[in-house]
């Protein structure tokens, strides 16, 4: 028997031991394997690439091919063979298998997910429809307040739901982006204005600051920044009771093309202690306090996350519990040259505060009661319409509640438009005399030379009013 | 049901002022409806009654009204005796107008129900 140093190696024995051995067998194992092997050559006299395992001195085994050619000479019968060590493949290939194995799984897990998600959302989509039209029927108190509280826990359940499938859809890696043009303070404006509801729920000021110079029309994906911005707002606003949420945008730089912004959204809630602010924005995180429980699935600021992420920026967060929380997020959008866009044309029917406006419709005519009451508070969610009957009971309502605009009628029975603005204008408080009032009329020479001037209207809206117009004059004068 | 099932009525302007919403415009049809069943008819019996201040005071309403209906003639028609009975001069044309008013009334009447059970 010989062999090379590399074999000694392999064994871990001493080469001059190894020649002295009997059998070098013994080192092979298991002892099926070894007899597989040796009846393999007697019968094929060639084997190639068998795989062995090697037993070292110290005990460690190695994985091994073998391959072998028998030899048979006079009285000679015994082989030569070469033995290389894959020990370092095999063990690459098990793992490369067990990855493999781990992504499959992971993938079926949220393959299942999604599916049952989406599944899911059908039956509570129909289940908060069929609420709604309960909702809409002739019910007794106890019965509202029954289907109030179904329709409640079929927007948390669809939230959750909602959640879970956006979770999955990030991670399968099936999300893509938009980049079509979006006119951002319009996003940020009707952010505040559905999020103003929650806000006011809990008496909290809320506050939206876009820094002088950003750009109204920029380039992006205008459903993912509002979702992101939902998130970290709707998060500020669950976790805040007292004091206020503020949401600022401020340019970091600027260049040719495009524009680097930050979101932040800063509340004065509990706060997240130190050791738990990294993990906020991982998977199923959700902050607890004392013997308090936060509705959520604890995905909301891993979605944001991996939607910021994915498009190339950062987030972070900052806090001090029991003083507030500091969120934001960093993105790059393009911006387009504003000569030659006619899409950067300011929308004037944008509401700017974020506060609830109240207007008084004087009017008498039921019809034109609910078309006005009807388009205003569809157009604008956080518009409150009062009505009066006539001029006498809207002298009498602003006698007792403030508002910021009127909408004046001017043919009405006791007292008309004329006399109720002239009173308003002459005999009540500076405060109230200042409202702007707009007359809402079927007197089109109201509107020859300026005469609602002289009635001490500031302007006019014809009547049967173009619902643009209307909203365009409103929102001038709520803007002011 | 669409436009071009109606030759009396259009819904442009209801199409506009509720931006689709299917239930703002029934809303806002069975209140024109009603209008135009229950009030329509007075006119007649104001004029010929000689209460010329209600008579337009009611046309003057139906100017908002009318815009939902969609009826060019009807809305011009209107206006003309919404006119005459604020200064209630030429009055002779007067009934020359109600009677195109209240020829156009049922048809009108009967177009917009199948426009409002539609919905």
């Amino acid at each position: 028997m010989d062999c090379n140093q590399a074999t000694s190696d392999l064994l871990q024995v001493d080469k001059d031991q190894l020649l002295q051995s009997e059998n070098i067998h013994h080192y092979l194992t298991p002892l099926e394997r070894t007899n597989e092997f040796l009846l393999k050559l007697r019968y094929q006299r060639s084997v190639r690439d068998f795989e062995i395992e090697v037993k070292r001195k110290d005990g460690e085994i190695r994985s091994c091919l073998i391959s072998a050619n028998l030899q048979k000479e006079d009285n000679f019968e015994g082989y030569s063979a070469i033995i290389r060590d894959i020990t370092e493949r095999k063990q690459t290939e098990q793992l490369i298998k067990a990855r493999d194995i781990a992504d499959q799984s992971a993938q079926l897990r949220e393959q299942f997910i999604a599916s049952i998600s989406h599944e899911m959302r059908t039956p509570m989509n129909a289940i908060l429809g069929m609420s709604n039209l309960l909702d809409n029927t002739s019910l007794d108190g106890e019965q509202k307040e029954l289907v109030s509280s179904i329709k409640q826990s079929s927007e948390v359940l669809l939230g959750i739901v909602n959640d879970i499938l956006e979770i999955a859809t990030i991670q399968n890696g099936k999300i893509t982006f938009e980049n079509e043009p979006f006119n951002l303070h319009e996003v940020l404006y009707n952010l505040v204005n559905v999020m103003q509801y929650k806000a006011r729920e809990k008496n909290l000021e809320f506050k939206l600051d876009i820094e002088k110079g950003i750009p109204q029309e920029i380039l992006g994906d205008k459903l993912r920044l509002n979702q992101i911005m939902f998130n970290l707002v709707g998060n500020a606003i669950k976790f805040t009771d007292e004091g206020k949420v503020c949401i600022k945008v401020e340019k970091l730089t600027d260049f040719e093309g495009g524009i680097h912004l930050r979101f932040q959204v800063e509340d004065t809630g509990i706060g997240i202690p130190p050791e738990k602010i990294d993990a906020v924005f991982e998977s199923f995180t959700r902050i607890r306090q004392k013997d308090r429980v936060f509705e959520g699935t604890g995905l909301g600021l891993s979605i944001a996350k991996s939607l910021v992420e994915q498009q190339g920026g950062k987030i972070g967060a900052q806090s001090e519990v029991g003083k507030g929380s500091r969120f934001y997020f960093d993105l790059i959008f393009e911006t387009r040259e504003e000569s030659d866009d006619k899409g950067q044309e300011e929308d004037k029917t944008i509401l700017r505060q974020a506060k609830t406006h109240k207007i008084l419709l004087v009017e008498d005519h039921k019809m034109n009661q609910l078309v006005a009451k009807k388009t205003l508070t569809k157009k604008w969610e956080n518009v409150e319409v009062s009505i009066a009957e006539n001029g006498e009971e809207a002298i009498q309502i602003l006698e007792n509640e403030r508002f910021d605009l009127i909408l004046m009628d001017v043919q009405m029975p006791v007292m008309d438009g004329y006399q109720a603005t002239s009173h308003i204008r002459h005999k009540m408080s500076a405060e109230l005399a200042e409202i702007p009032i707009l007359a809402m009329t079927a007197h089109a020479h109201l509107s020859k030379d300026g005469n609602f001037k002289k009635y001490g209207m500031d302007d006019f809206v014809l009547k049967p009013f173009q619902p643009e117009e209307l909203f365009t004059k409103i929102a001038e004068y709520l803007n002011k | 049901m669409k436009q071009t099932d109606f030759q009396y009525i259009n819904l442009e302007y209801l199409e506009t002022v509720t931006d689709g919403d299917p239930e703002m415009k029934k809303e806002i049809l069975g209140l024109v409806i009603d209008e135009i069943r229950n009030d329509m008819p007075r006119l007649s019996v104001l004029h010929a009654s000689g209460d010329w201040d209600t008579l337009h005071n009611i046309t003057h309403k139906f100017k908002s009204t009318l815009a939902f209906v969609g009826n060019e003639l009807l809305t011009d028609t209107n206006r003309e005796v919404e006119q005459i009975s604020k200064v209630r001069e030429k009055t002779e044309s007067v009934p020359q107008l109600l009677q195109v008013i209240n020829e156009l009334q049922p048809r009108v009447e009967y177009e917009l129900d199948l426009a409002y059970n539609s919905l």
